[in-house]
Order: C-alpha cells, then sequence, then structure tokens
C-alpha cells in the first residue's frame, strides 16, 4: 500500500465502493460508521471492505460530512456551515440527497443519520402535500373522496 | 501501483499547456467535493461542478474511468475531452474552443447554474427514482411537527398508515420528549372568570391551554433571562372534527368549556383534566392533535384530596388512568383504561397503613410511584402518630400487573425528598441538607436498585443565586432533556423558575408569562405541589 504520503500515525483503513474505486480513510473516520466497526469486531475486514451499496461519489460526500462532522462538535460556525451546504444540496439535487441518505443508513452512522433527517425533516415543514409528493416523487394513490375525508378531519392542520 | 481503476480528476485551470493539473486524492484537506450535478453516460463518471467561479468560466471536477486516462496529455485525450464536453452540453452551451487540455473552462455566459439544474433534472426524469426504505422515511418524519404529519396524512397511502401506525407514534414520541415543555395552567382571575364564562357561552369550543417551552439563558442569575413562551394555539374542542361518540358526550355535558378543570396528569402527550365543576368527571385530551375524550361519571359531592396518574400499559397497549383517594385515614387507588366508551373504575388494594402523600404520582417504566407519609397515621385511641412501617419507602404499582408494594428508598437524612422521572427511570432527589440535593436513579424496580446520579451543592456553584437552600425554596419539578437539566420551582418568586444544567453545573432563571400554581405556604412541600406544572410534548398518542 502506497500510503506513505500520510504522515499521521493513525491507522489507514481501505475500502472499495460499488463501482470498484478504492479510498483510504483514517480509522477514525471509518469507525463512525457501526458497519464497518461491527466488520471490524468480527475480524472480517482484514484487507479491502467491500461497500456493496455505496457508490464512489456517494461515499465521498459521507466522508466529507462525517470529517466536518467530527469538526463541528462545538463549534457552532461549523454546524451553520455543514447545515447550509445540506440544504443546499437537498435543494439543488435532491436525488443525491437521497442517495445520500441511503449510504448513510446503510453504513449506520448516527450522527450523520440524525443530521440528515433533521435537515430533510426541516425542508418539508409547512411544505403541502403536493409539492412533497412532487419533491419525493410520490404517487398519491388516495381517490379524490378519500383524500378530501383524510383533509376535512384534520382541517384545522392546513391553516 | 495504482489499484483503483477509477480516479478523481481535477481540472486545474494552469496557464502553461504541459500538464493536466493535479491529480487529487481523497484525504487531501484540500479536496472539497462537490454534489454531483449530473451523472455520465457509462463511458464517463460523473461530472462535479467546481466550487468557485472563475472569473468568467466555471471549474469542474470530473471523475474519469482510470482506463480512459492516458498517461501523458496527449491529443487523442484532447479530442476526447472535446467530443465528451460537447455530447454532454452541447444542447446548453456552445463550448468555446478549449485553451489548454489541462482545463476546460466554459464561458459562463450561457452556462448558469439554473441550465445546469434543468439540465441535471431532464437526467433525473429519465432515470428511475427508487423511494427511499422505510427506515429513512421514519427517521425523517419522526422529526416532524404533529401538525405537518396531519397534513402529510394525505401523500399517500402508505405514509397514512405509517403516521397512524403505533410503532411510528412511539418513534416519533422519543424525538419529542427530547424536546419536551410544560404545560401550565393558564390562571383565570377570579374577576375575569365570569367574564369568561359569558364568552363561552357564544363560543362553546374553546378552551385555552399554554404551554411554554423553556427557553433559557446559561450563566449567572443576574443576567436578564431571556424569556420567551411560545403560545401554542389556542386548543380547540371543536364538534365538527370530533367523531359522533365524541359529540354526543360534548352535547351531554352542555358544554364542557363551562367547566373549570385542572390538570391532573400527563404522560406521552396525553393530558388528563380533572373536572371542578362537575365532580367525578375527567377528560383525557391530546392537545396537539385536538382530540379529547370525557370520562367518569358524576357524582354529587366533591371528594377529598385526590392525586391523578396517567399511565401507559406496554402490555395492552392502552392508557390508563389512576386515581388515589385519601378517605379518612386510608387511601382507595381507582384504576381505569382510557378509551372511548366510560366503564368502571377498578379499585386496586393498597397495602395499610402507608398513606399516600398528596404530590402527584410519578410514572416511570410501567409503574408509578407514590410519596408516603411517615406519620400521621393513626394509633388505636385515634390519635396521629409516627409510623415506622412507611419509614424509608414508596409506594408503587406495577401497571401491568396492577399490584402495590413498597420499594425502600435511600437513605434520606432531613426526611424531605421529591420523585422525578429520568429518562424513563423513577429519580429520587434526596434534599440532603440546605445547600445540598442528591439525585438518585432507580435501576430495579424488583430488586431495588439505587444509583447516586449527581449532587447539587450550591457552595460551588456559588451565591450568585439568591436563593437560601434545597430545604426552603428550591424545589425540583422534573427533569429535562436536551440538554440535561432540573428546573427547579422558585418559591422565593412565584413567577420564576430556575434551570440548572446538570452537565455545566449553573443555574439559571426561566420566566413564564403565565406561570401560576397555588400559592405556596410556608411549608415548601405543601399541597401548592400538587398542581404544578407538568412536562408535556407534543405528541401523536392516542386512546384508541
Amino acid at each position: 500500500m502506497a500510503s506513505t504520503s500520510n504522515s499521521t500515525s493513525s491507522k489507514i483503513i481501505t475500502l472499495r465502493s460499488s463501482d470498484g474505486e478504492v479510498f483510504e480513510v483514517e480509522e477514525s473516520v471509518a469507525l463512525e460508521s457501526n458497519l464497518i466497526r461491527r466488520m471490524m469486531e468480527d475480524d472480517c475486514a482484514n484487507n479491502i471492505i467491500p461497500l456493496p451499496n455505496v457508490t464512489a461519489p456517494i461515499f465521498y460526500l459521507v466522508i466529507e460530512h462525517c470529517k466536518k462532522h467530527a469538526e463541528m462538535k462545538d463549534n457552532k460556525e461549523k454546524k451553520k456551515e455543514l447545515r447550509s451546504q445540506g440544504e443546499e444540496l437537498l435543494k439543488s439535487d435532491p436525488h443525491t440527497y437521497s442517495n445520500l441518505m441511503e449510504a448513510v443508513n446503510y453504513l449506520d452512522i448516527k450522527s450523520l443519520m440524525d443530521l440528515t433527517a433533521q435537515w430533510l425533516a426541516d425542508f418539508l415543514k409547512g411544505k403541502s402535500p403536493r409539492l412533497i409528493r412532487e419533491l419525493l416523487k410520490i404517487k398519491n394513490d388516495f381517490t379524490p373522496e378519500e383524500e378530501a375525508e383524510i383533509l376535512e378531519r384534520n382541517r384545522w392542520a392546513f391553516d | 501501483m495504482v489499484s483503483s481503476p477509477f480516479r478523481k480528476f481535477d481540472f486545474e485551470p494552469g496557464d502553461d499547456s504541459s500538464g493536466f493539473g493535479t491529480y487529487r486524492q481523497l484525504g487531501d484537506p484540500e479536496f472539497n467535493p462537490c454534489p454531483p450535478c449530473l451523472s455520465a453516460p457509462d463511458d464517463l463518471w460523473a461530472i462535479f461542478r467546481g466550487g468557485d467561479y472563475k472569473e468568467d468560466s466555471l471549474r469542474f471536477h470530473i471523475l474519469l474511468p482510470f482506463s480512459s486516462l492516458p498517461s501523458s496529455p496527449t491529443s487523442p485525450f484532447r479530442d476526447f475531452l472535446h467530443r465528451f464536453v460537447n455530447q454532454l452540453l452541447n444542447h446548453i452551451l456552445v463550448c468555446q474552443e478549449i485553451v489548454h487540455s489541462s482545463s476546460v473552462c466554459f464561458p459562463l455566459m450561457p452556462f448558469h447554474e439554473k441550465n445546469l439544474s434543468s439540465m441535471a433534472n431532464k437526467r433525473m426524469k429519465n432515470t428511475r427514482v427508487v423511494p427511499l426504505p422505510l427506515d429513512i422515511i421514519i427517521a425523517i418524519l419522526s422529526r416532524l411537527s404533529v401538525k405537518s404529519l396531519l397534513r402529510l396524512k394525505c401523500v399517500c397511502k402508505d405514509w397514512f398508515n405509517l403516521i397512524s401506525d403505533s410503532f411510528f407514534v412511539h418513534t416519533h414520541l422519543q424525538h419529542a420528549k427530547a424536546n419536551s415543555g410544560f404545560i401550565v395552567e393558564m390562571p383565570i382571575p377570579r374577576g375575569k372568570f365570569h367574564r369568561f364564562l359569558g364568552e363561552i357561552v357564544s363560543n362553546p369550543h374553546f378552551v385555552e391551554f399554554q404551554c411554554d417551552r423553556l427557553n433559557y439563558q446559561s450563566g449567572s442569575i443576574n443576567r436578564s433571562p431571556i424569556s420567551s413562551s411560545i403560545s401554542w394555539d389556542p386548543f380547540f374542542f371543536d364538534s365538527k372534527t370530533s367523531s359522533k361518540n365524541k359529540k354526543s358526550c360534548f352535547s351531554g355535558m352542555a358544554g364542557i368549556i363551562g367547566d373549570l378543570t385542572r390538570i391532573g396528569a400527563t404522560c406521552d402527550g396525553l393530558v388528563l383534566l380533572e373536572s371542578l365543576s362537575k365532580y367525578g368527571l375527567f377528560y383525557v385530551c391530546n392537545p396537539a392533535m385536538r382530540q379529547w375524550v370525557c370520562l367518569g361519571r358524576e357524582i354529587g359531592r366533591r371528594e377529598g384530596g385526590q392525586t391523578w396518574g396517567l399511565v401507559f400499559n406496554p402490555n395492552i397497549r392502552k392508557y390508563s388512568a389512576v386515581r388515589m383517594t385519601s378517605r379518612g385515614h386510608h387511601d382507595i387507588c381507582e384504576i381505569i383504561t382510557v378509551d372511548e366508551i366510560f366503564e368502571s373504575w377498578t379499585e386496586v388494594w393498597v397495602p395499610q397503613p402507608h398513606r399516600s402523600r398528596s404530590f402527584p404520582p410519578v410514572y416511570a417504566n410501567s409503574y408509578i410511584h407514590w410519596m408516603i407519609h411517615h406519620r400521621d397515621i393513626p394509633d388505636l385511641e385515634g390519635n396521629l402518630g409516627f409510623n415506622p412501617q412507611s419509614m424509608g419507602y414508596i409506594l408503587t404499582m406495577d401497571v401491568i400487573s396492577e399490584s402495590f408494594h413498597t420499594v425502600s428508598h435511600p437513605k434520606c437524612e432531613s426526611g424531605r425528598y421529591t420523585l422525578l422521572q429520568m429518562q424513563g427511570l423513577l429519580s429520587f432527589a434526596d434534599h440532603a441538607s440546605h445547600n445540598q440535593l442528591d439525585l438518585w436513579v432507580l435501576m430495579n424496580v424488583k430488586k431495588p436498585t439505587w444509583i447516586k446520579e449527581h449532587s447539587i451543592h450550591l457552595d460551588s456553584i456559588g451565591r450568585s443565586v439568591r436563593t437560601k437552600s434545597f430545604l426552603d425554596d428550591l424545589f425540583p419539578l422534573a427533569i429535562l432533556e436536551n440538554p440535561w437539566r432540573i428546573i427547579f420551582k422558585w418559591t422565593k418568586r412565584s413567577r420564576k423558575m430556575l434551570s440548572y444544567e446538570i452537565e455545566n453545573p449553573s443555574f439559571s432563571a426561566v420566566n413564564l408569562q403565565c406561570f401560576y400554581t397555588a400559592p405556596i405556604n410556608n411549608d415548601i412541600l405543601g399541597d401548592g405541589a400538587r398542581w404544578g406544572p407538568k412536562v408535556h410534548a407534543n405528541s401523536l398518542s392516542c386512546w384508541t
């Protein structure tokens, strides 16, 4: 492994994304993922850890977010910065955002799951059901009567 | 040497034509990937929008298959780049001459962000969008407010079922609890009360609740605290949106709003209200969902000192109301399942000679706990005396089996203690001395194991707080999460509460605009505590 360029003493873990790209990640970052932690504890991660459900560009995002999240602790400005980046991604490219969430969910990174879910929740707040259907590509499978009934039952919530 | 078939290729606009710019690998702190704005055809990998605009050009990061990367800048590669750029972007921009093979500089003009995203959207429409997995949907929705969720019920059938599902309700509750506030009764000054009643007649569906989310400022008490109370929507008992059963219940009561109620207990976002005019009736409502149900049977006279509890029975997945009434020298405990139809109270045998105190019981993890008196148990002659059997115990009921037993509590020298709930466990606050309060947590109810969780020393915090002591004027009301803090009633100032942060030991004052409790006499552990503010979180909980 030609990881001589890395001067830090921390251990480097090699991961392979679904499309075959190999990543070298510091152990402290990799262990944020409970999935990788479990694999390492079970000793089934001797060489390269395969991640069959994560593609390389998404994995880039995950790692960047992990690093920033680690920096962000006790730093309100960093927190704000990360949040605004997340929101921008959500607005500009919801598809990637949902891929990111899936990857975070698969890798089981609790801190990032909290963050990404909270951003999306904040984003959905106050949006109309119709807009949300469009944004998340959900098909409305109610008949107009059914929809009207549900709407009527919670009419005050739409004020 | 290079095991990866893919490499991130960063096109750095260089001013010489010699190289490609630099490879920047992951782990390089300077590398700052931007979201892929569109996915490329199969032979190309992805195109990343560069983070910055350089003069009049836009920078790109391009991911290329390693196989297509030449070892040295050759003209075939330059041609390839040209082709690639044209293929990908020709319908939104006319690619101008590429100055260097190492840099792809696009004129900014027609190529602004809007075009880029519309192109990305076009592409996305063609790709099949896979719906998010259920656990992610749950993670997102459980962070939304009750009002939003009621709206989102009409997104699709899956969401409708999910939001109504008990598992989801539970998950949502856990998030809601992390943001608990207090539900506080609105004072109704006596003079205004009649006027209020008069208004009620014309608008018979209206009851006002106010819930204050505590906002506080950490630090010294001498600084003026931030006072911000978020008032909730006025809470409507709306007959239009109620089901048939509720409606009849409503009309049968000739408008419950003329009814004066008091908050008896709260649990998981439900509130139990005791009627103060129609003795024997009580209401269970979810203020966030604007749902309510009237329970109980009216009786002619007012019963003596009652304490209420609202509990969740995990076995039958239902809520139950628990009522402890003191009659003469003994207590009667009654329990009833909260449901649309009121059946009748079931009496539960209370071990004698213990007598519960007039404090509201504390519900924690399917057990409900009462403080008991140490004295005033009559002897044979009827004199009130000291009952050594009750010393050092609390009275506990297992909600599932509906059976009582006593649990020994930590040694409490001063004899003054308060029961609280902390993270679903019973917590015992020992008013150890004037300047010390110890917080214990009950780990196992069956085999009582207490762990000392925290100890507050007034001396170590400093006397910036002008309070006397834990024995005289500080009375713990609740423990709230996020961050962990204990809320004290500050009896010297009737409209103030104190918040003590556990991890960063400091007091701060909490101002509530409408904080009202019954006046407190000299005895801080007296009756005044019974009607204090109750912890509440907006939830989807319901009784059906």
